[in-house]
């Protein structure tokens, strides 16, 4: 079956077409049980013929596979700020990926029939790392977006493919949860670009309800990406009774501050109905103004709200001088007055990667 | 149901060997009066373990919401069944005959009652506290007189017959448990409608509509607002008329007059709530160019005249059978007939933006090849929604394109945030992926819900075969556990429930919405088994050949029923005669099924109560397995004309078992 344009697909109905997209995987170690996945910090101790968490990482023959590897289902091509990113190649077209598998399970995920299903279950395409690649160009895409579901899940895919990009001059595009060990993103920072990050709440029994994780694991991810050199932006989705709660925004916002986060872009993302979360309705547009003044007053420089078309704080605005420096619409800019990473009224940098 | 059926079966089959006498009337009303106080206490249990142990917002698992149906259901349907053994068995004692037919025609006698009240009056105007507060009040009383003014306990009843609904009423535990399970909003509406109950709420200057506890719409949903009203509009050279089914609370009448149309007509699925919202002054303000129409949207384009230039259809998936009606073959071949050579259809399902997943792929399919027949060109837009769109004349993607020529000032549907290209792109990937080999959707082949269903459970990872599997292998264990005479009721069972399942459907079909018509369809039905089962017999031992005959009449009325529909469609017109047949139709089937309860208790020879607790719970087993079966695999599976043989076939087997024995 071919997909017009992208990509072909293909069928891993015996074990043989599935082994063609398996790879040995980076980080892990044996146990006496089996083998220990070392990429989360779920660190799924997994016995012969099991798959972890994630129903992205297999045990088999004593070895830890990756069974997903150039085999994923979705494959796109969206507006960088889509992602969102703002301040990464404004304006460019980013070629995004994913394959089937999360090592979180998020009760609102907006992606649940890929990231809560294993890469046996999703319809999938042929696309090793250097298709990748070839297809970016084609496209003429800036960049490769590893997105959707959670590119962790499928590190050595994300890895290999990234490294192909950097030489060839495209960019690296890591749009996760950040559920992630410390030594597998380090290796991980030295092939890609840029980070948008989920911080889902500031509050480890939220994170361990809601998403099946913990807090300190994603915030020592923050830590990482930006002493590693990543260019870093977070999002932070509001979700109704679960994550408005304004002195959570506080202290979130707050400890972003005081650990060096005050220029890290913000975007405050508008909830919708999805999943097992159907039955709250949408943010109010009002709580997430209210979230954006808060992180503004708690010394954050760049907050945008995202989801809402029609509604403002879309623009950059000079942290200095208050002008604004990138005017939007939508995922389009109309008009731009930063000049080498300066502010054209004032000359304050403005962070970020420019084209 | 099904699992009220069972228990109910159960508890009945538990009393076989029961000895009654120490059951005085007293007893036997504070037993009953215990029972009629049950629903109150497990309505408050419900929701009180559900706040405790469910997250607000979140869905319920299959799984959880079948074990807490049954154990909330066992506490009332189990003595409720029991309590059938005993005095069935009593009056039979009392009189030294067997009466369990009479006791057959007396609880359903009491059925019809309960339903015809709770749909004149209950389930209208009151909320579900104050039903259950009412329902029992009633018991209270009834027992008092039973009792007599002259014994000591009689204030006992009258007491908690007066206080109990005072109290309900003074402190409205509806409202308590309403807040509870919105939280952070503020509750405007709490309103029983003949469509279900509607809520709306407000939060932050956003409005959430409720329906029957489910979210059904919001405002401030600008991208949502502008795809499905833009997607369409633009297509057309210069729209007058506009058909707006769903989406005037949400704020697409302000879309639609972008376009200087001449007159708006709106629609919702819930028609109650335009003058619901209107009294809190939510809707759109009167004009002259909109106009609001209460009525059942298959009803409203079934008999309208009026052609429209844009038809827009925002409804929810069709994720129930009163849904997929507006998915269907005969839907679209209805609206058809509400357009012009230039009109433009839109319809949608939920988004498959970035991955559709295998059933969404086949409830995108089948839409799809639903729409061909009617409109010679169609188009998909994958948005925040799927969105079809239908017409005669061309249809482009260039929706930005079309957006800047025309002029229209949008937030959200422009080149801004809109590529048109990758649009086209996504689009190309979902049809790609569609087999033309999938079918199409129709009123009595609902495929498109099965799928819905299926793409529902896969949420909990749980697989629609699993759902089909287990009890169809209960169904055949269960069938062959009986002999000739129990074999009868067991299809009679399953043959009335299916059967009005079907009737369901088709009454939706035809007819509308279906909340407060159940009530109604129970009592008709109740009234039924109430008349079958006081049919004056002429001997004491009725003919089993008669038994057999029973079943063969319940067989050919089985095979007969997708006709006797078909007729009901053609004339459903005239509605009030209509509807008259359709009611006459139920009223035959249970007639046959009670008549053949009392055959059964006459021919099954055994003691009172064991006959008693064997055909009734048979009874309802058979029912139990109909309800599930014909709901969530027969009809959907294998659509309205397979059913009913199947269901025929049942009933020629057991008949057949039954004519060999005589």
């Amino acid at each position: 079956m071919c997909t017009p344009g992208i990509a072909t697909g293909t069928k891993r109905s015996s074990n043989k077409t599935k082994k063609k997209w398996m790879k040995e995987a980076m980080f892990y170690t044996e146990t006496p049980r089996g083998i220990r996945c070392l990429i989360c910090p779920n660190e799924c101790n997994l016995k012969e013929g099991e798959t972890g968490i994630c129903k992205n990482r297999m045990n088999e023959n004593g070895k830890l596979w990756s069974i997903a590897y150039g085999n994923p289902c979705a494959v796109h091509i969206d507006p960088i700020e889509k992602k969102p990113m703002n301040h990464f190649l404004p304006g460019t077209k980013s070629f995004s990926i994913a394959t089937a598998g999360c090592n979180l399970a998020c009760l609102n995920c907006q992606n649940w029939t890929i990231s809560q299903k294993s890469p046996n279950e999703t319809h999938n395409y042929d696309l090793p790392p250097e298709k990748v690649i070839e297809k970016c160009i084609e496209h003429k895409c800036e960049s490769i977006a590893y997105t959707y579901a959670e590119p962790i899940t499928f590190y050595e895919y994300t890895y290999d493919t990234s490294r192909l990009a950097r030489q060839a001059g495209i960019k690296n595009v890591f749009i996760s949860a950040g559920y992630i060990n410390t030594a597998p993103l380090k290796k991980l920072c030295k092939v890609i670009d840029a980070a948008n990050i989920d911080l889902k709440s500031f509050d480890n029994e939220i994170y361990l309800k809601l998403n099946g994780g913990e807090l300190q694991s994603i915030l020592n991810t923050l830590k990482t990406l930006k002493d590693e050199g990543v260019w870093l932006e977070i999002t932070n989705l509001v979700i109704p009774s679960w994550t408005d709660d304004a002195d959570m925004f506080k202290r979130m916002y707050g400890w972003l501050v005081q650990n060096g986060f005050a220029e890290t872009p913000i975007h405050i993302s508008r909830f919708m109905p999805m999943y097992k979360l159907t039955q709250l309705p949408p943010t109010p547009v009002d709580i997430l103004q209210k979230a954006s003044k808060i992180a503004r007053a708690e010394g954050l420089k760049y907050v945008y709200i995202g989801n809402v078309p029609g509604y403002g704080n879309k623009n950059t605005i000079c942290p200095k001088c208050g002008k604004t420096v990138i005017e939007r619409r939508g995922y389009s800019i109309v008009q731009n007055h930063i000049k080498n990473g300066k502010c054209k009224f004032c000359g304050n940098p403005i962070v970020g990667t420019w084209i | 149901m099904a699992g009220w059926m069972l228990l109910s079966g159960w508890g009945a089959y538990s009393g076989r060997k029961g000895n009654f006498k120490s059951i005085t009337l007293k007893r036997g009303i504070l037993l009953i009066s215990a029972l009629a106080l049950m629903p109150l206490v497990l309505t408050a249990v419900l929701y009180g373990l559900k706040y405790l142990l469910f997250p607000p917002g979140t869905l319920i698992s299959f799984s959880t919401s079948v074990i807490a149906a049954f154990l909330l259901l066992f506490p009332v349907c189990f003595p409720a069944g029991y309590l059938f053994t005993v005095f069935s068995s009593l009056l039979s004692e009392s009189q030294q005959s067997n009466l369990i037919g009479k006791a057959y025609a007396l609880e359903s006698a009491g059925s019809l009652i309960g339903g015809l009240i709770f749909s004149i009056i209950l389930g209208r105007f009151f909320t579900t506290f104050q039903i259950f507060g009412i329902t029992a009040a009633i018991v209270f009383f009834a027992g008092a007189e039973l009792i007599g003014s002259k014994q000591k306990c009689f204030w006992q009843f009258i007491t908690p017959g007066i206080m109990l609904p005072m109290l309900i009423f003074i402190f409205n535990p509806d409202a308590f448990v309403k807040k509870m399970f919105f939280p952070n909003q503020k509750l405007i509406l709490n309103q029983t409608t003949r469509y279900g109950n509607l809520v709306v709420t407000q939060q932050a200057g956003q409005l959430n509509v409720y329906e029957n506890n489910k979210l059904l719409s919001y405002t401030q949903n600008v991208m949502n607002n502008e795809e499905a009203v833009h997607f369409a509009m633009v297509q057309h050279k210069k729209p007058q008329q506009v058909l707006l089914v769903s989406g005037e609370i949400t704020g697409m009448v302000k879309e639609i007059e972008k376009y200087s149309v001449k007159n708006i007509t709106c629609l919702e699925l819930n028609p109650e709530m335009f003058r619901q919202l209107k009294k809190l002054g939510k809707t759109y303000p009167d004009k002259e160019n909109v106009t609001i129409c209460r009525s059942d949207i298959r009803s409203f384009i079934g008999k309208n005249k009026q052609q429209y230039d844009v038809i827009l259809l925002n409804l929810p998936a069709p994720s129930s059978l009163s849904l997929n009606r507006f998915y269907t073959n005969e839907f679209f071949e209805a609206l058809k007939k509400r357009c012009n050579g230039q009109t433009v259809v839109c319809t949608c399902l939920p988004s498959t933006e970035n991955y559709a997943e295998k059933n969404a792929v086949e409830v995108n399919a089948s839409l799809w090849k639903t729409i061909a027949p009617f409109f010679r060109n169609r188009l998909l837009i994958t948005g925040t929604k799927n969105y079809y769109l239908a017409s005669d004349e061309s249809l482009t993607s260039n929706i930005t394109e079309k957006i800047k020529q025309k002029g229209i000032a949008t937030e959200y549907v422009n080149a801004y945030y809109l590529d048109d290209a990758l649009l086209a792109l996504r689009s190309k990937t979902l049809i790609s992926r569609f087999s033309g080999q999938v079918p199409v959707n129709r009123d009595f082949y609902p495929f498109m819900f099965i799928r819905q269903i299926a793409h529902w459970l896969s949420h909990f990872g749980t697989g629609y075969p699993v759902l089909v599997l287990i009890p169809m292998l209960l169904f055949i264990f269960a069938f062959s556990q009986t002999e000739p005479i129990t074999a009868g009721l067991f299809t009679g069972g399953f043959s009335a429930a299916s059967l009005e399942i079907a009737l369901l459907l088709a009454y939706q079909v035809y007819f509308g919405s279906i909340y407060l018509a159940t009530a109604l369809f129970f009592a008709v039905f109740m009234a039924g088994l109430a008349a079958g089962s006081s049919l004056p017999l002429k001997n004491k031992c009725p003919k089993i050949k008669t038994y057999a005959f029973v079943q063969f009449g319940l067989a050919i009325f089985a095979f007969a029923l997708p006709f006797l529909i078909q007729i009901t469609g053609n004339i459903a017109a005239w509605r009030i005669p209509a509807q008259l047949f359709f009611f006459l139709l139920i009223f035959a089937l249970s007639f046959a099924v009670g008549y053949e309860f009392l055959l059964a208790s006459k021919l099954l020879q055994k003691n009172f109560s064991e006959t008693s607790a064997i055909n009734y719970s048979t009874d309802l087993t058979g029912s139990a397995f109909g309800a599930f079966l014909a709901a969530i695999v027969l009809l959907p599976v294998t659509g309205l004309t397979v059913t009913c043989v199947i269901v025929a076939a049942s009933d020629v087997i057991s008949g057949w078992l039954a004519f060999k024995k005589r």
